[in-house]
């Protein structure tokens, strides 16, 4: 044992340090309480901040929609201020310019009313003519004024001479103008000859769209029976016109054929619906029958529009006798631009100052105003009497003269449907292909299926067959049987192997006569469809054939109709349109 | 609109010739019905036709 003495330590200072760090930690820890306390405040604060400037993005926000709809509303402002000043210059300008034309228009109007009426003596409606042609020195209906009162007061060597004034002003208003007023009157020898005037000056390029009503009009004998036979052959020659331009009548097969296409109908789905289930070549097949389907429906459509009886009715001719009105009350073309102007203003102007609104409305009336192509007006016609508002006289004048173009239409879809028919029909029942082009290799087929079906079953037969297992076990009860003679449990476990093997004998046996009986019941099955299908197959080929021969009816029915048949009818053995 | 039941029908000219009659008479009924008569008795004995000169075509594209 050790006789050091190991004096107490003086731990006191220690505790003198200790004491003071637990004060230091006690003032940082209130220091960090503080700490905690201002952040908490200043959490809030930025709360508070971020609240705010959330307030503020969406004042801002408000503020912007509100300045960008200010700003549009000021632009719509001022676009509408300056519609209405434009409008208020144009107007002037139209005043100033074509202000005479105006009162020209009302004026004729005024006389023409008068005229209908008897109200007014010819002498007043001459004198107020001829003021017309002092005050509208350029304008095309002043002169008409005057030749249709001069008419009406017998001074032959005036009208003519007015009538020729009207004619170097404007000869296409002119002769519409006479030409309406004409047969207003019961002058349709007269009527006639301004119609033809009329139709001849047109460019069958780009029609207006007033042709619509002149063509119905004449095609129904309201100009008379004269101008029915001598505008029909006028239009005659402007497809003889057209003919001639590169491209054109391949264009007018195309469109016919186009025409045609959409006559067609959908087969009935209840038809062939073996054909529809079993073959993958059925949409070919329906594609090609309902093809050979559209001659029939295309011969009804013909043979009903031509066998139709043409009856002119009121209607047509109030038609006919509206359009006076509109030529009458018409801008001159020294106008239209003013005119234009002017109704795009107003358009503004409807549309309180939205000038991209009022721009789309202006270009849909201008539309309005498009030109026709000739012979896309005989189509329609034709094909779309009721779109086309054509009566069934016009629709009678537009198929004798399409003829040509339908019937070339009509072959080239005669040959490519004909060429789409598919020659063998492809025949699917689960993994088994036959191919059969009439359903007359019934026998042939079905030795094939028979066949396949045979191999499958082979197959499956090839399957069936002892497994591994049933081998080991038959071998190991051979092997316990044979060390087993004097052990009993050997024996047993032999047994026991030997009837596994059995089982498994027996089992083999129980599945290949499911095997055979299943692929009997399927074969029969397969073959009670496979029937179905060359059934539907012979079917198909008849109804195609049947609806295919009366291809050659379009050319029967259209073949002896001539526009001059439609126009006059003669006397010989041909098909009358009339 | 189709009427599928009606045969093509081959008109013969004597039929041709009394449907065009009938056609000739109805518009001529027509036209009795649409004349103003009032405007048609206005005019004198002569037609005003327009001059016999050739119409110059509007425009074309050919």
């Amino acid at each position: 044992m050790s006789d050091q003495v190991v004096s107490r330590a003086d731990l006191s200072g220690i505790n003198s340090s200790l004491r003071s760090l637990d004060r230091t930690l006690d003032t940082i820890n209130n220091n960090l309480h503080a700490v905690s306390q201002q952040v908490a405040a200043v959490s809030l604060q930025v709360n508070a901040v971020e609240q705010q400037v959330e307030l503020t993005k969406n004042d801002l926000d408000k503020l912007t929609a509100e300045f960008r709809e200010f700003v549009r509303q000021d632009a719509m402002m001022k676009n509408l201020q300056l519609a209405e000043t434009r409008l208020v210059k144009i107007r002037q300008e139209l005043e100033n310019k074509y202000g005479h034309y105006e009162e020209v228009r009302r004026r004729a109007i005024g006389i023409l009313q008068a005229v209908d009426s008897s109200l007014v003596r010819k002498e007043t409606i001459e004198l107020a003519s001829e003021e017309q042609l002092l005050a509208a020195p350029r304008y095309w209906l002043a002169p008409c004024l005057v030749a249709l009162s001069a008419w009406l007061n017998d001074n032959r060597e005036l009208a003519e001479k007015a009538v020729i004034e009207a004619l170097r002003r404007d000869d296409e208003k002119t002769s519409l103008f006479f030409a309406l007023v004409t047969r207003r009157g019961g002058r349709y020898q007269s009527s006639s000859a301004w119609l033809e005037r009329y139709l001849g000056q047109q460019d069958p390029n780009e029609l207006k769209r007033e042709i619509v009503v002149l063509v119905d009009g004449f095609s129904n004998g309201i100009f008379g029976l004269e101008a029915r036979k001598r505008c029909g052959v006028l239009i005659k020659n402007w497809l003889d016109e057209l003919s001639q331009k590169p491209g054109f009548v391949e264009a007018q097969r195309e469109q016919w054929k186009n025409a045609l296409l959409a006559k067609t109908e959908r087969l009935d789905p209840s038809k062939f619906p073996h054909l529809q289930q079993y073959s993958p070549t059925w949409p070919q097949l329906q594609q090609a029958l309902e093809g050979a389907h559209l001659h029939d429906i295309i011969f009804q459509y013909f043979n009903f529009i031509l066998m139709q009886e043409v009856v002119p009715t009121k209607d047509l001719a109030a038609a006919v006798d509206q359009l006076l009105d509109i030529l009458v009350r018409e801008f001159d073309t020294e106008e239209l631009p003013l005119r234009r102007d002017e109704r795009l203003n107003e358009l503004i102007i409807q549309q309180d100052g939205d000038k991209e609104a009022a721009q789309h409305l202006f270009d849909n009336e201008k539309l309005v105003e498009e030109k026709l192509d000739f012979t896309q007006l005989l189509t329609n016609f034709a094909m779309y009497p009721d779109e086309s508002n054509a009566s069934v006289a016009t629709q009678k004048l537009a198929v004798a003269l399409s003829k040509e173009w339908i019937k070339d239409a009509h072959r080239d879809l005669t040959a490519e449907n004909r060429n789409a028919v598919p020659l063998d029909v492809e025949i699917q029942l689960d993994d088994w292909t036959g191919v059969s082009r009439d359903g007359s290799n019934e026998a042939e087929l079905v030795g094939q299926l028979d066949q396949h079906l045979q191999n499958k079953k082979r197959e499956a037969l090839k399957k069936n067959r002892l497994g591994f297992g049933n081998w080991l076990a038959l071998a190991a009860g051979a092997g316990f049987f044979y060390f087993g003679l004097e052990t009993t449990f050997l024996l047993v476990l032999s047994v026991i192997c030997v009837l596994v093997f059995v089982y498994g004998l027996f089992k083999q046996r129980k599945n290949k006569k499911n095997i055979e009986k299943a692929f009997a019941e399927l074969f029969e099955n397969h073959k009670q469809i496979l029937l179905a299908v060359l059934s539907d197959i012979v079917d198909y080929r008849r109804e195609y054939e049947a609806a295919d021969a009366n291809a050659g009816k379009i050319e029967e029915v259209l073949d002896p109709v001539t526009p001059e048949q439609y126009v006059y009818s003669t006397h010989d053995s041909a098909r009358t349109v009339i | 609109m189709i009427n599928r039941g009606r045969p093509v029908i081959h008109t013969s000219p004597e039929t041709a010739a009394r449907m065009q009659e009938e056609l000739d008479r109805k518009i001529e009924e027509l036209q009795k019905q649409t004349t103003n008569s009032s405007l048609a008795n206005s005019f004198p004995a002569w037609d005003l036709n327009p001059p016999a000169i050739l119409v110059r075509r509007r425009s074309t594209k050919l």
